[in-house]
């Protein structure tokens, strides 16, 4: 009967340290809460722009969208180092290449294919939504599974955009809001997540 | 079944923390002395005589590396190392295979 406890208390103590192991916060919340203002004022912006001075669609990638990108990027890029600072992880290991490759080229295949639709005239607003499901799929590979709930419920929306309401500032105008509601959900989503299981 | 298990795997790898040990070293592949201290919620000096004992039977080794911002040096599982914690692995998986068949 001994061994036999210690092979299951052995089984435990493998399983309780591969489980507490098994995902990651990747991003402190605020980096998402950034995301979401800035999204949200690059969206007001754009419609402005739009519906005052008549600006097309790679017009306003270019002027509102890019700087919007950057903003957002650079706030995620110090959350990103704060993490990897606080968590002192190591960039040489496979777990690590495969997430920083597997972001990288989403994120800028993404990117790649909004502006390509952008300068062609195509309706964006289900893209957008789409996008943001996509990215929040990556993550959610790597970071706790709950993160899901909010991929699949953008994707729903991103793919009944993509259907019934695609084009025109009033689809893009909610396609912006959905994505900054989607970027403050996720945020405090994994606020709560962080505290569940890392304490 | 205890004798097959002592005869296989030595005293250095039977204890609880080096079992944690060597499972979070194999999960992370590279760790910091700090990371480790945090989750294994262990005093610099347990943690470093139990880092030591695996490095000394070579399952573990130091090296330095970029971790986080800076050098640091970090932990990880030799190929032995490796090797000997799927060995148990697979050795857990006949165990609990076994003693189900036992009980039904």
């Amino acid at each position: 009967m001994d061994e036999q406890k210690r092979i299951l208390e052995d089984v435990r103590i493998i399983k309780s340290t591969l489980d507490s192991e098994e995902a990651r916060l990747l991003l402190p919340p605020w980096a998402y809460f950034s995301w979401a203002l800035v999204v949200a004022a690059g969206t007001a912006l754009s419609y402005l722009l739009y519906r005052g001075m008549g600006f097309s669609g790679i017009q306003l990638a270019l002027t509102v969208w890019v700087p919007a990108i950057i903003i957002g990027g650079s706030f995620e890029m110090v959350g990103w180092l704060s993490w990897l600072k606080k968590e002192e992880l190591v960039l040489r290991t496979d777990w690590m290449q495969r997430m920083l490759l597997s972001f990288c080229g989403v994120v800028v295949g993404l990117m790649a294919l909004g502006f390509s639709l952008s300068a062609s005239g195509s309706g964006l607003a289900g893209f957008f939504v789409i996008s943001l499901s996509i990215c929040f799929m990556t993550l959610g590979s790597y970071s706790w599974k709950e993160v899901f709930y909010e991929a699949y419920l953008l994707l729903f929306i991103g793919v009944l955009m993509l259907l019934f309401a695609n084009e025109g500032a009033a689809a893009s105008l909610a396609a912006g809001f959905i994505c900054s509601a989607g970027f403050a959900a996720a945020g405090i989503h994994l606020k709560i997540l962080a505290r569940r299981y890392d304490g | 079944m205890m004798d097959n298990l002592y005869t296989r795997f030595d005293s250095v790898f039977f204890e609880k923390t080096r079992l944690s040990l060597m499972t979070l070293l194999f999960q992370r592949e590279m760790v910091t002395f700090n990371i480790l201290k945090k989750k294994m919620e262990l005093s610099d000096g347990a943690l470093y005589t139990h880092l030591e004992k695996l490095i000394m039977a070579g399952y573990a080794e130091k090296h330095k590396e970029v971790a986080g911002m800076t050098v640091q040096t970090v932990y990880s599982l030799t190929a032995e190392g490796k090797r000997i914690f799927l060995e148990y692995i697979d050795f857990l998986k006949t165990m609990v295979t076994a003693m189900e068949v036992e009980h039904e």
